[in-house]
């Protein structure tokens, strides 16, 4: 079967191999299929930008291959595959600030697809479906800097978005917003995923948003430590903690009610699940 | 050294038609020792706010005093009060500017024409402070630093100056769990033991719920809540309003209440929200 992206054995060193070498990927092997919507966790320094940057061919492997839809973002030598490559699979990064070129909104949005060369009509098409998908279509002729860090990383979105990606790979997107602006861009990723189906890959350091992906990579030390559905992954607490991250409260308080000798249901994750369990049990003593 | 801010207003681009107003009649006292949390969301005017305190700004509306000393007063020495009020920005890489951990954190105390024996003691200190390692980081390139050694090297270089009031603007923010919590509790420790009235400026609940002991929530340019951390981040419809997430563990307990059960809602952490729990399942029958 064909995967959407296809990391094989794939390593990368930063610095000259004989001068202080940086190893940071070893031996990652990765599949994400079309439609994921897959969470990516690690604490400072485990690699996780570094596997952001190989899925569309920013960074290339030092040793073994990424494929997506079975091309290879090593092949250097065909600009043209490289480019379909990045048509294909997004890319925002946390500030938003570096990643925005233009000082109007719906311009800013349509750099991508004039650099395509598509027509205007459908540039416009592709513009407004993609502000109106992320709700900000009534800020269209807004000047950038007039708009919150939220609305901001939105735009940036919308700019991958007007790309018609398959997936988008988004670093730490969220890392500079406030609660509500991290809300707005995590619906605005859901509905996307749902919606659309496109796959997403999200890079994050906050364990409440984890919580919400149907797959969660756990990395450390340039490695790929676990993967799986978010309730296997929190479940394994001392695993986790391990590697400097953090246990969802919802998951926590669970786990230690069950230390207690308290029957709770294992894998627990959010806040609902926990009072809903809680009520159950009370209501059975 | 108090702070004290009477009727003070800020306008940005003032008399131009992109004119904001961003703080409105703030009037506000900060006593010696405390640690207080700054909270709002983005552009609720805290960062904004901050910046009067160690006179980076200056009020044309309303008065700041620092020590009792007016920041609008052209006989007030302003460097000093910067040296006294210590700010730290929330991107480290807008405050580091040398090339190496050591001369980034000496260049404050050499500003201040201090001896070279005090630069180094006091760097040294600093270091020390902050959990940097003298042999390992005093020549470190600071492109070579994480993001976490970033933030302690832009905290040492303000703490080598000696402030007594420490202003710290998300400084959290990038860093995963584990680097939140030590620098963190370096901040507590400079708190506890040097003493230092502290300022958190934050827009997470769960960072400052830990720590702080007496929280001032803005919105709007306006301080619509200040008063000790426990009573302050109870009012969870207050926070949600404005867009901000109570602590976790407060949420679960209101909507434990939501049910019908008996708890109080003021926890801080999660021993505090379990032994709350424990004792209500713990309780005969449901109320």
């Amino acid at each position: 079967m064909e995967y959407l992206i296809d990391f094989r054995n794939v390593s990368f060193t930063y610095g000259s191999a004989t001068e202080n070498p940086v190893h940071a990927l070893k031996e990652i092997n990765l599949r994400i299929k079309e439609g994921e919507f897959i969470a990516v966790i690690g604490p400072n320094g485990s690699g996780k930008s570094t596997l952001a940057r190989h899925f569309n061919g920013l960074l290339t492997p030092t040793s073994g291959e990424v494929l997506v839809h079975g091309l290879s973002t090593t092949n250097s030598n065909q600009e043209k595959q490289l480019i379909e490559i990045r048509k294909r699979v997004g890319m925002v990064f946390q500030n938003p600030d570096n990643q925005l070129v233009s000082s109007i909104v719906e311009e800013d949005v349509a750099f991508g697809p004039e650099n395509l060369g598509i027509p205007q009509a459908e540039i416009r098409r592709r513009v407004n479906h993609a502000l109106a998908t992320l709700n900000i279509f009534k800020y269209r002729r807004e000047s950038i800097c007039h708009l919150s860090e939220g609305q901001k990383q939105l735009v940036a979105i919308a700019g991958v978005l007007a790309m018609k990606p398959d997936c988008i790979v988004l670093d730490e997107p969220t890392a500079l917003l406030d609660p509500f602006g991290r809300k707005q861009v995590l619906e605005s990723l859901k509905k996307l995923n749902r919606d659309e189906g496109i796959a997403i890959i999200f890079i994050t350091h906050f364990m409440s948003e984890a919580v919400y992906f149907d797959r969660v990579a756990v990395m450390d030390c340039g490695e790929i430590k676990m993967d799986g559905p978010p309730g296997d992954i929190f479940s394994q607490s001392s695993l986790i903690k391990e590697v400097g991250l953090d246990i969802p409260v919802a998951a926590q308080l669970a786990d230690e009610l069950i230390q207690r000798g308290f029957p709770v249901a294992p894998g627990i994750l959010h806040v609902e699940e926990l009072v809903s369990n809680l009520c159950q049990l009370k209501s059975k003593i | 050294m108090p702070i004290e801010v009477e009727n003070l207003n800020h306008t940005y681009k003032e008399g131009t038609p992109f004119a904001r107003q961003a703080l409105f009649d703030i009037n506000l006292k900060i006593d010696d020792g405390e640690f207080v949390g700054l909270i709002g969301p983005s552009q609720s005017g805290k960062s904004t706010l901050g910046q009067y305190f160690n006179a980076l700004y200056i009020p044309k509306s309303g008065r700041v005093l620092i020590d009792g000393r007016d920041t609008a007063d052209r006989n007030t020495d302003l460097v000093q009060i910067r040296f006294d009020v210590g700010y730290v920005f929330q991107n480290p890489e807008h405050q580091l500017f040398k090339t190496t951990v050591g001369e980034d954190i000496a260049f404050g105390p050499t500003c201040q024409r201090c001896s070279p024996e005090e630069i180094r003691k006091r760097v040294r200190e600093a270091m020390a402070l902050v959990g940097l390692d003298y042999d390992t980081f005093f020549k470190r390139d600071i492109f070579a630093l994480s993001g976490g050694q970033k933030r302690r090297a832009a905290i040492a270089g303000v703490l080598a100056c000696q402030p007594k009031v420490l202003i710290l603007d998300g400084i959290t923010a990038g860093l995963d769990p584990r680097g939140r919590k030590e620098i963190l509790n370096v901040v507590k420790n400079l708190h506890q033991e040097g003493k230092m009235t502290v300022i958190l400026i934050s827009h997470s609940m769960d960072d400052v719920a830990r720590l702080v002991e007496r929280i001032i929530i803005m919105d709007q340019g306006r301080i619509i809540d200040d008063g000790p951390t426990r009573e302050v981040l109870t009012k969870i419809g207050q926070l949600q309003q404005i867009g901000l997430e109570p602590p976790q563990v407060i949420e679960v307990m209101q909507r434990l209440r939501e049910n019908g059960f008996t708890v109080t809602t003021g926890v801080l952490n999660i021993h505090e929200a379990i032994s709350e729990i424990v004792k209500m399942l713990n309780m005969p029958g449901r109320e």
